[in-house]
């Protein structure tokens, strides 16, 4: 799970997971971005 | 929220909880979404923050209202 994943170190910390083979629970502020 | 999980690639691995953080339910839903989804919660990046990019004097009490739930409540 990462708060604030739409961007910045949340967004990295969520795509270098992901590229590790995680399953992610992403949250941000924004439905769009 | 979605443009970043789009970014991301594979929809089967990816969910998005878009909300408030300062909201209980929010994080409520989110926990409830993970281990629905994928069984169960390894690691909480506990990221979200907000920071109001103007001078001192020209926040108001709402923005530190903002700031105080977001930073501070969100985190918990």
């Amino acid at each position: 799970m990462i708060t604030g994943a739409s961007s910045g170190i949340g967004y990295d910390i969520a795509k270098g997971l992901y590229e590790q083979g995680a399953n992610l629970a992403l949250n941000a502020r924004d439905v769009e971005r | 929220m979605t443009q970043a999980a789009n970014a991301l690639g594979n929809e089967s691995r990816i969910a998005t909880i878009p909300g408030e953080i300062c909201i209980k339910e929010t994080g409520v839903w989110m926990t409830q979404v993970a281990r629905d989804r994928f069984g169960r919660v390894d690691v909480l990046v506990n990221n979200a923050g907000v920071f109001g990019v103007k001078p001192f004097l020209e926040n108001t009490e709402e923005d530190l209202d903002f700031y105080i739930d977001s930073n501070l409540i969100g985190t918990f």
